[in-house]
C-alpha cells in the first residue's frame, strides 16, 4: 500500500470515530495503535495527552538528545445532554460552532458503552418560546429525536451524557476528504506521515508526535510541555480554506500546500528555518499572517514552563467547525513530508541557531 | 531603624534621561518585534549588569547579583513592546490592509502617518475626502476594514508580515513629555536607572519583556525561569482626569496626572498583595513621596502572569499616568515619572523578607 | 452544621482579603489535621493521611473568598464610589447594606433618577454617613461585603456568602469525620476564586495532586417561572459535568456516581453553559491533573441571599467522606 491511501484510509477510520473534547479515549486508542509499530514507545497520560516517542541517534549513542514535539489535538467539537423533555433530548455543546448547521444532522448518544443515534431537529414554531420567523431556532432550543419513548430513553440515556456527529466520511472525485473532526484529525494525519517518512531517515533528536487534548474548550497542551520539556515545538492544525463563505486574505486555497504561522506566536528564527527548508525542497507553502495570538495549541505550548521556541503549521480546511470539513489529501502528506525532513536536518548544533539578535 | 536614617539622595530626572526615553519612544517594537527597543536596552544596560542575556521568548534579561548571601530576589518587570500593525495584504500597489495588534480603537487610526518595518519607512492612514463622503457615512466609524496604510505608488519593496507603528516623534514640552509608545517606554526608561543604581543587598533581576499588550505572554516566562521572592510591575497606565461635559464631578480618572505613581490596588488580572501596597504605600510618605492609588477596575499589567506563576509571588505594579495610551501621541508628566524612580528607588533600599512577617 | 455554617456565612472576607474567614477554619479544623500551612497567596493548606495503596494525593478545594466591593473613590461630599470584586450584580446591590473591613457601614444607593435600565457599577454609590471627603472613614482601596444575617428556614438556608462557605462546610465536616483513607488528602481553602480561580491555580502548582475535587455551589433553575433543568434545590448533591472552565474527567465523575449510589444518595448531573470553579484551575496545573467537581443547588448566587437546600448539604458530606474514602480508579 503507498502512503497516500495508507494515510487517507487512516485518516477516515479516525473521523469515524467519536473524540469530543475531554473524552477523547476512542480515537486516542486509535492513533496509537498506528503509532505503535512506527515509534519506539507510547504513553497516554491521566488527562489523556497521547505521545508516541521516537528516540534518534543520540538517544540511541547514549548521548543527551535534543527533544522536538509535533503537537496536534486529537478532539473534536461535540455536545453533552443537559436535560430530558419528554422524548426530546436538550444539549450543550462542547466547543464553538453556529447552531444554524444543526437541524437534520444525525448524532450518536454515547451513554455508558451504549451508543443511541439521533437526530438534532427544531420543532414546530407553536413549541418554541418564539415562533423564530425567518430567524434561526437558538441552540437551547433545538433538541434532539431518538425515536425512543419517554421511559425507555430515560433508562437509556443520562443527563451528562456525550453526543458526537454521526456522518461517516466521504472521499470527494479529487484527492479532498470530507467529514466532522478533519480539525484537527488531519493533522494527525500528518504527523503519522511525518513518523512514516522517518522510518527511512536517521535522525539525530528525539521526535515525539503528541495528540493534545481539550484544545476546542479549555487547552491543556501547557501539560504536554511540563511532561516532555522539548527543545522545539511545533504545532499542527487546521487553517481557513478559501471558498464559500471565506474569500478574504485570511482564506488560503485547497492544495496550496501548507501554511506558515508568522506572528508573535512563533519564533522567528524557527519559522525562517522552516520556510527556507521548503523553499529549498521545492514544497509549496502559504503564510499564515496571525499578529497577536494564534488560538491554537501553538499559544499554550509557547508560553509553557518558561517558553518553548514554538511554529505553527496549518492545513487549509474548509467549512470548518461543521461535520461536512473539507481537506486536501495534498497538503496533509506534504506538511507531514516538510516536518520530516525538517527532523532529518536536525543536528546537534540547531538550538544556535534559534537566537534572537540578529 | 529610625525614620532619618532612611532620608537619603533620591534621583532626580536630567537631560540624559529624557534623552534615553525620547530614543526608546521613537523606536519600534509592536508586540513580537521588540528587536529595535531590545537593541536599545542591551547596549544602555551591559556595562551595568553581572549579565544580559535574551531568553526563548526574546525577553531581555538582566541580572544584578548582590554582595553577601541569602539575598532577597527581586524582579522588576517593563514591558517593551507596543501597540501597532501589520500588514497582511497586498490591495494594489503600495496600499495594505493591516491588522491591530494590541488594543487599539478603530476611531484613532485615519488620518496618521506611520512608519514600516526595521528601515522605518513612512506610509499613511488616509481617508475618503470630506467633499466625497455623505453625511451619514461621516455618522459612521471608519472601520478598520476599510483603512489602508499606502506607502505610496511604486513602493514594491513592502513585506507582508511587516509591522509598523504610528510615526510620532518625542518631544518634551513644558512639564510634560509627549510621544507615541510611552506606555510603556516610561517603564522600561525607569527600569534602566533602577538597574544602574541597584542597591548591593539585594540579588536583582530586571526583565524588559515582550508581548505585554497582547496578554502578558512574555512575563509569564521570566517568572516562571526565575522565580524571584518577590516582583515589582514598571507599566503606564491610562489618566482620564479631565473634566466631565456638564462639570459634574469625575468619578472615573482611573489616575489624575501631577499626583504622583500609581500604584495599584486591583485591576483585571490582579488583586494585589496588600502587604506589598502597604509597603510602598510607606515608603512613599517616610520618603515625602507624593503617590496615587490607581483606582481599581479594569486593565492589566504583566503582573497577572507573574502573581500566578508556579505557586505564586507577591508582586506590585506602580505605573506613571498617561493620557492617551494606545494612541499616536500619549501625554505624561516628567514630575510623575520622576517620582516613580524615587519610589522605587528608596523602595530597593528598603526592601526585606519583613514585608510577609503577616500572612496575606 | 447549621452553626458552623452561620459562622462561616456570616464572617467578612471579599477575594484577597481572607485573613477573618481563614483564622475561622483554622481553628476549626487545627485539631484534625496533619499538617496545616498558608501560602503566598493567602491557601490554608491542610494535609491528612499518607498515600496508601491505590491511593491518591487528592487536592480538595473550597473556596474562602466571596464578592464584595473595593472603594475607587470618595466624592468632595464624602460618597464612596465602587468597583466590584467579582461577579457582583448592581440590581441586587441597590438598598443594600455593607461593611467595611474596618467596621464601617453603609448603604448602597444611585441617583435614581438618571436610570432608564440596569445601573452599572460604576453609578452605585455607598453612603457610609460622611458629610465630606475629610471625614469619609473609607480610604480608596478599601473592600467591603454584603451585610446580612444567616437565616435558617428548616428546609432551606439563606445567607451571603453562601457561595462558597457551604463548599468550605462541606470540607470541615469531611476533614471531620474521616478516619482511614487510602489517600493523601489535602484541604484547600481557596483564595481568590471569585475573580478568577486565582488561589486555586497557585495552590495546585504547590500541592501537584493526582485528582482534584472542588467543592462549590452551582445555580438553581428552579424559581417560578424557569425552565425546569438540572440542577434544583432538595434533589441532591450535583455532578458537574461541564462548565466553561472544565471539561470534568469521566473517571472523576464515575467515582462520584459509584460513592453516591453506595449510600443511596439521590445525585444530579450538572451541565453548565458558563461560569466555572477551582477545578477548572486545577486540572490545568502542570502534568494536567483529572478533576471534579462536587456542587451544591443554589438560588439567587452573588446575591446577598442565597439560599440552598439542608438535606443536599447533609447528604453532600455523606457522600464526600465515602468518595474520599476510597480508592478513585483513573
Amino acid at each position: 500500500m503507498d502512503d497516500n491511501s495508507r494515510i487517507t484510509d487512516f485518516l477516515k477510520e479516525l473521523i469515524s470515530l467519536p473524540g469530543i473534547s475531554g473524552y477523547e479515549t476512542p480515537v486516542a486508542k486509535a492513533i496509537a495503535a498506528h503509532w505503535k509499530d512506527l515509534t519506539d514507545e507510547i504513553q497516554i497520560t491521566n488527562v489523556g495527552n497521547l505521545y508516541g516517542i521516537k528516540k534518534g541517534s543520540a538517544s540511541k549513542n547514549g548521548e543527551k538528545p535534543h527533544k522536538i514535539i509535533l503537537a496536534a489535538h486529537m478532539d473534536g467539537i461535540g455536545m453533552v445532554i443537559d436535560r430530558f423533555r419528554g422524548e426530546m433530548l436538550h444539549f450543550a455543546p462542547i466547543g464553538g460552532f453556529d447552531p444554524r448547521i444543526l437541524p437534520g444532522q444525525q448524532v450518536l448518544i454515547h451513554s455508558g458503552k451504549e451508543t443511541i443515534p439521533g437526530v438534532i431537529v427544531q420543532l414546530a414554531p407553536h413549541l418554541l418560546s418564539n415562533p423564530y420567523k425567518d430567524k434561526p431556532v437558538p441552540l437551547h432550543e433545538l433538541v434532539i429525536d431518538t425515536g425512543l419513548e419517554e421511559e425507555e430513553l430515560r433508562q437509556r440515556v443520562q443527563v451528562g451524557d456525550i453526543v458526537s456527529y454521526a456522518n461517516l466520511p466521504v472521499e470527494l472525485p479529487t484527492d479532498c476528504i470530507a467529514g466532522h473532526s478533519l480539525d484537527n484529525r488531519a493533522s494527525v494525519a500528518a504527523v503519522t506521515q511525518t513518523l512514516i517518512e522517518l522510518q527511512r531517515f536517521t535522525h539525530h533528536w528525539d521526535v515525539v508526535a503528541v495528540g493534545t487534548t481539550q484544545e476546542e474548550t479549555t487547552f491543556l497542551s501547557h501539560t504536554v510541555v511540563h511532561d516532555l520539556r522539548p527543545d522545539l515545538a511545533i504545532a499542527i492544525d487546521v487553517t481557513f480554506a478559501k471558498g464559500p463563505g471565506v474569500d478574504g486574505w485570511r482564506g488560503k486555497p485547497l492544495s496550496s500546500g501548507p501554511s506558515i504561522g508568522y506572528g508573535a506566536n512563533f519564533h522567528p528564527k524557527l519559522v525562517k528555518e522552516l520556510q527556507s527548508l521548503s523553499d529549498s525542497l521545492g514544497i509549496a507553502t502559504t503564510k499564515d499572517y496571525l499578529p497577536s495570538r494564534s488560538g491554537t495549541d501553538a499559544e499554550p505550548i509557547q508560553n509553557a514552563c518558561g517558553g518553548v521556541p514554538t511554529a505553527l503549521i496549518s492545513i487549509p480546511l474548509r467549512y470548518m467547525h461543521t461535520p461536512v470539513e473539507v481537506i486536501s489529501m495534498k497538503d496533509i502528506l506534504q506538511t507531514g513530508h516538510l516536518m520530516a525532513e525538517f527532523i532529518a536536518r536536525l543536528d546537534q548544533n540547531f538550538m544556535n541557531k534559534i537566537v534572537w539578535e540578529d | 531603624m529610625p525614620i532619618n536614617c532612611k532620608k537619603q539622595t533620591l534621583p532626580t530626572i536630567e537631560k540624559e534621561q529624557i534623552d534615553l526615553l525620547a530614543r526608546l519612544s521613537n523606536a519600534s517594537g509592536v508586540s513580537g518585534d521588540e528587536a529595535e527597543v531590545r537593541k536599545i536596552i542591551r547596549e544602555e544596560i551591559t556595562p551595568f549588569a553581572d549579565s544580559v542575556e535574551t531568553d526563548v521568548m526574546g525577553n531581555l534579561i538582566a541580572q544584578k547579583n548582590a554582595k553577601g548571601k541569602c539575598a532577597l530576589h527581586v524582579l522588576i518587570a517593563a514591558h517593551m513592546d507596543e501597540v501597532g500593525f501589520m500588514l497582511v495584504d497586498k490591495d494594489s500597489e503600495g496600499i495594505y490592509r493591516f491588522s491591530l495588534i494590541g488594543g487599539i480603537d478603530e476611531r484613532s487610526l485615519a488620518g496618521k502617518q506611520v512608519l514600516i518595518g526595521k528601515d522605518h519607512l513612512p506610509g499613511v492612514i488616509g481617508a475618503c475626502p470630506v467633499h466625497l463622503s455623505t453625511k451619514e457615512e461621516r455618522e459612521c466609524i471608519l472601520k478598520l476594514e476599510s483603512l489602508r496604510i499606502d506607502a505610496g505608488p511604486g513602493c514594491t519593496d513592502l513585506q507582508l508580515g511587516s509591522y509598523a507603528v504610528f510615526a510620532t516623534r518625542f518631544q518634551a514640552f513644558g512639564p510634560s513629555l509627549i510621544g507615541k509608545a510611552l506606555d510603556n517606554r516610561l517603564g522600561v526608561a525607569t527600569l534602566i536607572e533602577l538597574l544602574k543604581h541597584c542597591p548591593e543587598h539585594i540579588h536583582l533581576t530586571a526583565a524588559f519583556t515582550v508581548q505585554e499588550e497582547i496578554g502578558a505572554r512574555g512575563a509569564a516566562a521570566v517568572a516562571y525561569n526565575h522565580k524571584p521572592d518577590l516582583a515589582f510591575i514598571l507599566d503606564s497606565t491610562p489618566a482620564m482626569d479631565q473634566p466631565s461635559y456638564d462639570n459634574a464631578e469625575n468619578t472615573q480618572y482611573r489616575t489624575r496626572l501631577g499626583f504622583g505613581p500609581a500604584i495599584y490596588a486591583m485591576d483585571s488580572n490582579t488583586l494585589y498583595d496588600h502587604r506589598m501596597v502597604e509597603f510602598l504605600k510607606t515608603t512613599a510618605t517616610e520618603n515625602g513621596i507624593p503617590y496615587q492609588i490607581r483606582q481599581p477596575g479594569g486593565g492589566g499589567t504583566d503582573a497577572g502572569a507573574v502573581h500566578l506563576s508556579q505557586d505564586g509571588i507577591p508582586t506590585a505594579t506602580i505605573s506613571v499616568p498617561g493620557r492617551y495610551a494606545h494612541t499616536a501621541v500619549m501625554i505624561a508628566r516628567k514630575s510623575d515619572w520622576e517620582n516613580t524612580l524615587r519610589l522605587l528607588t528608596a523602595s530597593l533600599d528598603s526592601v526585606s523578607q519583613d514585608i510577609f512577617k503577616n500572612e496575606r | 452544621m447549621k452553626e458552623l455554617l452561620k459562622k462561616l456565612t456570616e464572617t467578612a472576607a471579599p477575594s484577597g482579603h481572607e485573613a477573618n474567614i481563614r483564622n475561622l477554619i483554622r481553628k476549626e479544623i487545627e485539631p484534625y489535621v496533619d499538617e496545616i500551612s498558608v501560602d503566598v497567596m493567602g491557601n490554608l493548606i491542610a494535609r491528612k493521611g499518607k498515600k496508601q495503596k491505590d491511593g491518591h494525593r487528592i487536592l480538595i478545594a473550597a473556596h474562602m473568598d466571596e464578592i464584595g466591593l473595593m472603594a475607587s473613590h470618595i466624592s468632595e461630599k464624602g460618597f464612596v464610589y465602587v468597583a466590584s470584586i467579582g461577579g457582583v450584580n448592581p440590581l441586587t446591590c441597590v438598598g443594600s447594606r455593607v461593611v467595611f473591613l474596618n467596621g464601617t457601614v453603609g448603604v448602597i444607593s444611585l441617583e435614581t433618577e438618571k436610570i432608564d435600565k440596569v445601573p452599572t457599577i460604576n453609578q452605585l454609590f455607598i453612603d457610609v454617613g460622611a458629610t465630606s471627603a475629610d471625614d469619609c472613614p473609607v480610604n480608596v482601596g478599601d473592600v467591603c461585603v454584603f451585610d446580612r444575617p444567616f437565616i435558617d428556614m428548616r428546609k432551606r438556608m439563606v445567607a451571603k456568602a453562601m457561595d462558597d462557605r457551604v463548599g468550605c462546610l462541606l470540607a470541615i465536616e469531611t476533614l471531620k469525620q474521616i478516619k482511614e483513607s487510602p489517600n493523601e488528602l489535602v484541604f484547600v481553602f481557596t483564595t481568590q476564586e471569585e475573580i478568577g480561580a486565582r488561589g486555586a491555580t497557585t495552590s495546585a502548582y504547590g500541592v501537584d495532586p493526582e485528582i482534584g475535587i472542588a467543592l462549590d455551589v452551582t445555580l438553581s433553575a428552579d424559581t417560578p417561572h424557569c425552565t425546569p433543568v438540572n440542577p434544583v434545590l432538595g434533589e441532591g448533591p450535583c455532578i458537574k459535568v461541564r462548565d466553561s472552565s472544565l471539561i470534568a474527567h469521566p473517571a472523576v465523575i464515575e467515582a462520584m456516581k459509584k460513592a453516591a449510589a453506595s449510600r443511596k444518595i439521590k445525585v444530579q448531573m450538572e451541565v453548565l453553559r458558563f461560569a466555572g470553579t477551582d477545578a477548572g484551575a486545577i486540572h490545568t496545573v502542570r502534568s494536567g491533573v483529572p478533576s471534579g467537581c462536587l456542587s451544591i443547588a443554589c438560588r439567587y448566587v452573588h446575591s446577598p441571599s442565597e439560599m440552598i437546600d439542608t438535606s443536599d448539604v447533609e447528604n453532600a458530606i455523606v457522600m464526600l467522606k465515602v468518595l474520599l474514602e476510597n480508592p478513585i480508579a483513573l
